[in-house]
């Protein structure tokens, strides 16, 4: 589903971002991305949606070489990819229905559909009863479940997430971790990064450790 | 008739900056030399186009007036560019202003001359220099306030816009919001000068034909013609910078490419 081969990412100020990265995740399965701060976490996870393109190297998603799509299939690949960001981008004016209805009218679906969905979704992250809420009005855990509930209304085959937890509180981070193994289990692919050990080895879920840009081990699941 | 100028009644005026400077001076500004400086700069380069008008009056050749407008519309569009506090790097950046302006100002101006004002011939250099410089002075200032408010907007939303793309946007609609805000910025001028027009201050223009000896309301219709000619010319004019600006931002590929300004100006 995911698959990097020989990738490298050169800044312009000469940095590397990435250095020879190569790694297969299968459909279906759920890997963390773990390493310091600067390590290249987020540099790899915005190559995937092709936010960024690398120096040299391929990246294939569900199959696709990302240099070699046509201009339109962007858009449309980006949305079977669900992304959660630690700054969570809502609308802040807007209220937790709008902000999660977001990617489903981009697409143009009916409306009583839309509303199937993000109150399917929102259900799904304990949030059904604040949906005419302003997001201003939530707490950053709420906020985040509303990210979530977001970057999954779209029902994505893969979910990306770069520190969903960064500022939880451990109990809540504990949640956050257990709907994403959710939607592991009903087949999403999924890859979270995240530099939180003890969160991580919680989960038997086989970790990609970087380090300055490079691929210091891959540890599976035990 | 107009009443003519000396240069004893120049040096009068140009006492009254002088009495200014060595006030600055007296109060520690700072800033005696920068007005002196632009003083004489002004008093230079409006004598050197009064000789090139007085010139190219005499002239009446449709050569040397498209060889001004294209030098006037060169000039623009490198100052539309040199005065952005985030310019969009490299001739992209001079093409989109040249080819804002060119599209707008210098077929605005051409399309008065041959179906409002129509002297004879159309391009006589009286009507054609004048009116294009104010059109060009005009569009020049809106499309250079809407690219500028484009490029600061796209580098700092960056995260928002990008936000959008990840949720399955195209750069278009990622973007329809701060190109409305960008288009809106540059407008602002022109459409404050519309309401203050007449009521709070009297066009420049108006108040030369005036002087010059022209009737008032002849003077008055002259003016509205280029106050409307000006709001199209800075409508049309921001809306394509902006256009090409915001295209500019992107890639084939969907990607907001924020390298493809240039470092921030201090």
């Amino acid at each position: 589903m995911i698959k990097f081969e020989g990738v490298s990412r050169r800044f312009t100020n000469g940095h590397f971002g990435l250095q020879n990265v190569s790694f297969h995740i299968p459909e279906g399965r759920m890997v963390f991305l773990t390493g310091h701060s600067g390590s290249g976490k987020s540099t790899l996870l915005r190559l995937i949606p092709a936010l960024d393109q690398p120096t040299s190297g391929t990246v294939r998603v569900g199959g696709h070489d990302l240099k070699r799509m046509r201009p339109h299939q962007y858009p449309k690949l980006r949305r079977q990819i669900g992304v959660v960001f630690q700054d969570h981008h809502l609308l802040l004016d807007q209220t937790v229905f709008n902000n999660v209805a977001l990617p489903l009218q981009v697409t143009g679906y009916d409306p009583a559909l839309i509303r199937r969905r993000v109150e399917a979704a929102l259900d799904k992250v304990g949030l059904l009863h604040r949906q005419r809420a302003r997001s201003i009005e939530l707490s950053g855990g709420e906020q985040q479940r509303v990210n979530i509930a977001r970057a999954l209304v779209n029902r994505p085959k893969i979910l990306l997430a770069d520190e969903p937890t960064g500022n939880l509180d451990p109990e809540l981070s504990r949640e956050v971790f257990n709907q994403f193994a959710d939607f592991h289990a009903i087949g999403v692919t999924v890859l979270i990064a995240s530099h939180d050990l003890h969160l991580l080895k919680t989960f038997a879920v086989p970790r990609i450790v970087l380090h300055e840009g490079q691929i210091a081990r891959i540890e599976e699941a035990y | 008739m107009i009443e003519s100028l000396s240069a004893l009644d120049l040096l009068l005026a140009g006492g009254l900056v002088a009495a200014l400077g060595v006030v600055q001076f007296w109060h520690g500004l700072q800033l005696t030399r920068s007005l002196l400086m632009g003083s004489l700069r002004m008093v230079a380069q409006l004598l050197l186009i009064g000789y090139v008008l007085n010139a190219l009056f005499a002239t009446e050749s449709l050569g040397w007036v498209l060889l001004m407008a294209l030098m006037m519309l060169l000039l623009a569009s490198y100052e539309v560019i040199a005065r952005q506090k985030r310019r969009i790097a490299g001739w992209q950046g001079y093409s989109i202003g040249l080819l804002s302006m060119g599209a707008t100002a210098a077929s605005i101006t051409a399309f008065a001359l041959l179906f409002v004002v129509q002297p004879a011939p159309w391009f006589t250099p009286q009507y054609a220099i004048p009116l294009l410089g104010m059109i060009l002075g005009n569009t020049m200032t809106g499309i250079g306030l809407a690219l500028n408010h484009l490029t600061q907007m796209a580098a700092s939303q960056r995260t928002a816009i990008e936000g959008r793309l990840l949720l399955g946007q195209t750069a278009d609609q990622a973007m329809s919001g701060l190109k409305q805000d960008a288009v809106r910025a540059g407008l602002i001028p022109t459409l404050n000068m519309l309401a203050a027009a007449g009521v709070i201050s009297l066009p420049g223009m108006m108040t030369g034909q005036i002087l010059a000896g022209a009737p008032p309301l002849d003077a008055v219709r002259y003016q509205i013609l280029i106050m409307l000619l000006i709001t199209a010319a800075t409508g049309f004019g921001g809306l394509l910078a902006v256009h090409f600006g915001a295209r500019r931002l992107f890639d084939g590929r969907e990607r907001l490419r924020l390298e493809r300004l240039a470092p921030p100006k201090r």
